[in-house]
């Protein structure tokens, strides 16, 4: 098992955010829409004649055990922003601090994982009027500072059986 | 060279034993306690812990009348496992409390047990970056109350203490044990917007507040109406014209009026360093009706810089606002990062007091969300007072204060006005109305001297700038000592109007208190208190009585 590299971006990450956008539209992109496309399984990843990899995806920093985990791997820029997609998600209920959940059957590749803590179950992230989240979230590298981490912040490529740490913030 | 990259490029020279004693002394340089730190800097060191209750040394007559406390908040963690903060802004903030009963003063202190602040506590390290320090491998952050550090000012709300920082939630204390009960959340839609640090009463047991948005290239002023329940009972968004540094603000009777200043959030490392001096863009005063937030006026000022207001009033079609008024910015962006080296490498003008004036006769219209506000041509006027001074306090027009709103004509006129100034030790014989400049201070370059400005009137009948006529009483505490912010103390029926002042005497390692007559300042303290603490210097209190 290889542990796939964690090095924070910030600098670039901030740098990315800083366009002329409003927050909430940012984080409407890239995190509400995680929920909608969920639970909806895209055959893209599956392959039969090559190699596979399974991705361990430890996420620790659970701050209230309540409510569900939403967690999504996608497997290109476009589908990362638009949620749409995912090579691959799953909703795991929170009993814990920390939450083992392991994906199969992923092909070589760039992936990102999106991760956000459903905490009263209403089936959307909360946030306040400017759109910043009061719940819990998470990306692969633990990427970006301050907002959605990009998919360039996020993605990690993946060629044998790996495992990752999300930490949620 | 930047002293990282310095460090990091020598560390490969130094291999032999002849460089080791070198290698201490530059490492040594990343720690706050390291080398040649001037004697004023042990105000800034911060503490390591909590303060177990200690009665103090009193001396004078402490009125057997005045039972309160006295609760002061300001940053004091400022290292830990050898990194330290780089900005006074950093610390992790802590609630100073002085207990005045029978003549006796007991003082306890608490840090605020922000979210922040456990996360680290248990860590032992720093693990956030802060307004003003880049923290190594710092972790990220859902929203702006996991950077909150409360360490600004104190508000007593409904039987509680809020303290108040300036970017995210206020963090709610129980004003008899200090214990923290967590964030203060005015309704989920509300939730860890920023919440300035001096709030204004409403008069009607509400509350006027604002918060600044630059997030992702932003330029937005939330201002809030906080009901006396709590809810948020008006907002408004509004687009600045630049994205200044706020941090505080005024009302008269029907406005309330900001600061739109000079110093202008860009990019940066950090949130402070992202604050720019941009001089050719005009400051500019944002005058906003009460009544309907969307009327509202720019009126155009020279390039300035301003944290603290004094009194705004409305006569004869003009608003007339004190404010504390810096020629530039550097306070913010360089000089309180010189404070915690212990070396005042850069020395950054002081405030002057000054009375700025604009006409209220041109109608307010109700811009649209679109429109910034109505820009009117310049001419604004800026009354000097040739006061070199901060933290000002006054009182306060409120419902609670009836007498003094029916005395001085509904607030038509300035009462008189309070604060703290860094006036020079060695030419401190100079008579009461003498004037003086920044570059005459005292050695920490820290305030050392209490003023009462008397009669900060309207001259401009008289024309601009008048320097010679501001009349003012003042108090010089002494070589080595530093004050902080003058709290006044409201007449009651039990007793007359007081200033109690903290103080930190660095020479002898002794931290105080002094009271005084707000009616004679100059007479000096009629009561004081002391011990052998060395508290960390800090920024804005609140009186209750008992």
């Amino acid at each position: 098992m290889k542990h796939v590299n964690l090095t924070m971006t910030t600098a670039q990450i901030r740098r990315a955010n800083m366009t002329k956008r409003t927050l909430s539209a940012v984080w409407g992109a890239g995190l509400a829409c995680l929920l909608l496309s969920a639970g909806s399984m895209s055959a893209g990843a599956m392959s039969t004649d090559r190699q596979t990899h399974t991705l361990t995806v430890d996420i620790d920093n659970i701050q209230v055990q309540t409510g569900a985990l939403m967690v999504a791997l996608y497997a290109n820029a476009e589908d990362y922003a638009a949620g749409h997609n995912p090579s691959a998600s799953m909703i795991k209920p929170v009993t814990k601090t920390e939450h083992r959940l392991v994906f199969s059957d992923l092909a070589d590749g760039q992936y990102a994982v999106k991760v956000f803590h459903d905490e009263n179950g209403n089936h959307s992230l909360d946030t306040n009027m400017l759109g910043v989240p009061s719940e819990g979230y998470g990306f692969s590298n633990n990427a970006g500072s301050f907002g959605p981490a990009s998919f360039k912040g996020a993605s990690f490529s993946l060629q044998a059986d790996a495992q990752i740490t999300v930490h949620i913030r | 060279m930047d002293r990282r990259q310095f460090l990091a490029g020598s560390a490969a020279l130094m291999t032999t034993a002849v460089w080791a004693i070198s290698v201490d002394k530059l490492l040594a340089l990343d720690n706050a306690q390291a080398v040649a730190r001037a004697p004023w800097a042990i105000g800034f060191n911060g503490v390591e812990g909590d303060y177990q209750p200690l009665t103090m040394q009193v001396s004078g007559e402490w009125p057997a009348q005045l039972s309160g406390n006295l609760y002061r908040n300001g940053p004091a963690k400022m290292s830990r496992a050898g990194k330290a903060y780089q900005h006074w802004f950093d610390g992790d903030g802590m609630v100073q409390q002085f207990s005045v009963a029978n003549g006796q003063v007991q003082h306890q202190a608490k840090f605020i047990q922000t979210k922040k602040f456990k996360v680290e506590e248990a860590a032992g390290t720093f693990k956030y970056t802060t307004a003003g320090t880049v923290i190594p491998n710092a972790l990220p952050i859902r929203n702006n109350d996991d950077l909150n550090v409360a360490n600004t000012s104190l508000l007593p709300r409904h039987g509680e203490l809020l303290a108040l920082w300036e970017a995210g939630s206020p963090y709610r204390l129980d004003a008899q044990t200090l214990t923290t009960f967590g964030v203060k959340s005015f309704g989920d839609k509300f939730k860890g917007l920023p919440f300035s640090a001096h709030p204004l009463d409403d008069g009607q047991g509400g509350l006027w507040n604002f918060g600044v948005w630059y997030v992702g290239g932003e330029k937005q002023l939330l201002v809030y109406q906080v009901a006396a329940d709590d809810s948020i009972a008006r907002m408004e968004v509004i687009e600045l014209p630049q994205a200044s540094y706020l941090h505080a603000f005024a009302q008269s009777e029907n406005k309330l009026v900001f600061y739109i200043s000079s110093c202008v959030y860009e990019e940066g490392e950090t949130y402070i360093d992202a604050f720019k001096w941009q001089p050719e863009l005009p400051s500019q005063l944002l005058v906003i009706d009460k009544a309907d937030f969307k009327a509202r006026q720019l009126h155009p000022l020279p390039a300035g810089f301003v944290f603290h207001f004094g009194q705004a009033i409305e006569k004869n079609d003009e608003l007339s606002v004190q404010l504390c008024l810096y020629p530039n910015s550097t306070i913010l962006t360089q000089g309180m990062k010189g404070l915690l080296t212990g070396a005042r490498k850069t020395k950054t003008p002081h405030a002057e007091l000054v009375t700025i004036i604009v006409p209220l006769t041109a109608p307010l219209t109700a811009a649209s969300k679109t429109q910034l506000a109505e820009t009117l041509p310049s001419s604004a006027r800026i009354n000097r007072s040739g006061v070199m001074m901060e933290f000002p306090q006054f009182a306060q027009h409120t419902k609670s204060n009836k007498e003094l709103a029916e005395k001085t004509g509904g607030a038509s006129d300035f009462v008189p006005l309070f604060g703290v100034g860094a006036r020079s030790d060695s030419a401190i014989n100079s008579g009461a109305n003498s004037t003086f400049k920044y570059e005459a201070e005292s050695e920490s370059g820290l305030s050392n001297t209490l003023y009462c400005i008397h009669n900060a009137k309207d001259r401009s009948q008289h024309g601009a700038n008048t320097l010679s006529d501001t009349s003012y009483s003042a108090f010089y505490l002494g070589k080595g000592k530093i004050a902080e912010e003058p709290l006044y103390i409201p007449a009651t029926e039990q007793h007359e109007a007081y200033l109690l002042m903290t103080w930190l005497d660095y020479h002898n390692a002794l931290s105080g208190l002094s009271l005084f007559r707000a009616s004679d300042i100059s007479a000096g303290p009629i009561a004081s208190a002391q011990m052998n603490r060395v508290l960390p210097l800090g920024f804005h209190g609140c009186f209750i009585n008992a």
